[in-house]
């Protein structure tokens, strides 16, 4: 049997279709719906968690992610820079632990600043988990954004420093009032998905302990959870993650496509 | 009369190419030379050396005196005598034309604010530009961004100009507008050298012009002389392909 080609797409489409909807059929008609209600949009449980998600949880993600970013971006700046220095050292130095730190998997940093450096020296980071952490994280951020930053630096134009060194500048000064300048605006998309893998990552904390005033989003949800028997604080975490989260990607989608139509 | 440009036994290589092969030129302080020659040359490569913008293999350059190429050289303040002028005009996209024109004069010169902004605006005022102060480079058409451009290089009050091909990238009607500028400057007794395929700006602005081949000066003289009964074969077919286009 041979059909034409329009027809058999539009055959095959309807199959697909109509296994979806059966699938879809199958699980709604086998799901217990009262029971994913209470335990997962359980307005009780939600109501209970009133203000403290808010107010305590979700603003303490807020800052340690902003902190780190902070951090990681001061850090991720200088190791750019010692990655695209002259000094053979500086680069192999930079190499080597952006290498490094991208290979780990973060929780294992984190163990390290937390937990390490104390055994090791019997000192600890000051600022408690909003330190360590962020620091922690930082560290890790650092390896990731200074691409990020090296490769902004090389997106700019040579013309732009040649220009800038024929006025007289000096490689700082060129790089600091002509380089950078122009390099943020290229990275700033990347940034921003920087930020929200950030927001993502403080959920690691929780790995440094922590006290009703310290916790963030998942720590703290994770709690109510146990005391309340219920699933429904996850749900409400997961809210409150996608309302900081979703702005920023729409953001970045826009930036990109406006990006891409200035090119 | 004072030397401004004086380049003995100029060599450079790019790994296994050799660009230039033993530059020996002079520039008068005050005097307008041309630099033609076939692409590739070597011509950009010449005048990237000058300021150093390209390291030279072997050879001394000296500028206004001082040798550009000791190693001991404040290379960085040369350079502020030196104005160049690029192709790709390479304004700052993300400073408006004030502060391109600023940039250079408070950070490197040390210059005032207002002192600054005062040179700035005489220099637009010089390539006729004055209203365009505020602007950002991509609101101007490429003849504005090359006389801005121009007008950036003088407000370091340079002692000398270089311009590599700065009409090569615009179209055709708006080349007229920058030669003027160009015309302009070189009447005012700007020290200039300036690459160039306008055989018509060379003819008539030029004290002398010079013409390079695979990285040797082929041959230089008065305008009339090179341009219109050279001595060379190369220089002889190099201006047939020019005037055929
Ligand atoms: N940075 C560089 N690296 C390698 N080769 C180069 C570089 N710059 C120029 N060249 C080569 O040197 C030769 C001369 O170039 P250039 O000075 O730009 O010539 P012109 O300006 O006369 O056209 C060309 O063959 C060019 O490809
Ligand atoms: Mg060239």
């Amino acid at each position: 049997m041979t059909l034409p080609a329009s027809q058999k797409v539009r055959l095959y489409q309807s199959a697909m279709y109509l296994l979806g909807a059966l699938v879809v059929l199958l699980v709604a008609l086998f799901t217990d719906w009262a029971k994913v209600q209470r335990n997962f949009f359980n307005l009780d449980v939600a109501a209970d968690m009133w203000p403290n998600v808010v107010t305590t949880a979700a603003i303490n993600t807020i800052v340690y992610t902003a902190l780190s970013f902070l951090l990681g971006f001061v850090l991720a700046l200088l190791l750019a820079l010692m990655r695209l220095s002259s000094l053979r050292a500086y680069r192999a130095f930079a190499i080597g632990y952006i290498e490094l730190f991208r290979g780990l998997p973060a929780l294992i940093t984190l163990l390290f600043v937390g937990y390490g450096i104390p055994i090791a020296f019997g000192w600890r980071l000051p600022g408690g988990t909003l330190g360590v952490g962020s620091a922690g994280l930082a560290i890790v951020a650092g390896a990731y954004m200074a691409e990020t930053i090296r490769a902004g630096i090389e997106a700019v134009p040579r013309g732009q420093s040649e220009a800038a060194r024929s006025l007289g500048m000096s490689k700082t000064r060129t790089m600091f009032t002509i380089v950078l300048p122009q390099a943020f605006r290229i990275i700033i998309p990347p940034l921003t998905n920087e930020l929200v893998l950030l927001i993502k990552d403080t959920s690691l904390f929780f790995i440094l302990g922590s006290t009703p005033e310290t916790k963030e989003l998942t720590k703290f949800a994770r709690d109510f959870m146990s005391s309340s028997r219920n699933a429904t604080p996850l749900t409400v975490a997961a809210l409150i993650y996608l309302i900081i989260t979703l702005p920023l990607t729409f953001l970045v989608r826009r930036l990109e496509r406006s990006a891409a139509k200035a090119r | 009369m004072n030397v401004a440009i004086d380049i003995r036994e100029l060599h450079k290589s790019f790994g296994a190419l050799h660009v230039l092969q033993g530059i020996d030129l002079t520039v008068d302080s005050g005097e307008v030379v041309c630099v033609l020659g076939p692409s590739g040359s070597g011509k950009s490569t010449l005048l990237r050396c000058l300021n150093r913008l390209e390291e030279p293999d072997s050879g001394s350059i000296l500028i206004d005196g001082a040798e550009i190429t000791d190693p001991e050289a404040d290379v960085d303040q040369l350079r502020t005598m030196i104005g160049m002028v690029f192709q790709q005009f390479n304004l700052f996209p993300h400073l408006n034309v004030r502060r391109n024109l600023t940039v250079g004069q408070t950070g490197v010169l040390r210059r005032k604010r207002v002192e600054a902004d005062q040179v700035a605006e005489d220099m637009l005022e010089r390539v006729g530009l004055s209203e365009k102060i505020d602007e950002y480079p991509i609101r101007l058409s490429g003849g504005q961004q090359q006389r801005v451009a121009i007008a950036r290089a003088l407000s370091m009050q340079p002692k000398m100009m270089l311009f590599d091909e700065p009409t090569s990238a615009l179209d055709p009607e708006l080349v007229g507008e920058v030669l003027d500028v160009m015309r302009s400057l070189a009447n005012d007794g700007m020290t200039m050298m300036v690459v160039t395929h306008e055989i018509g700006f060379a003819m008539e602005a030029a004290d002398r012009v010079v013409f390079m081949d695979q990285g040797v000066v082929v041959e230089q003289g008065p305008p009339e002389q090179v341009l219109s009964d050279p001595s060379e074969e190369r220089t002889k077919q190099f201006l047939r392909m020019v005037k055929d286009h």
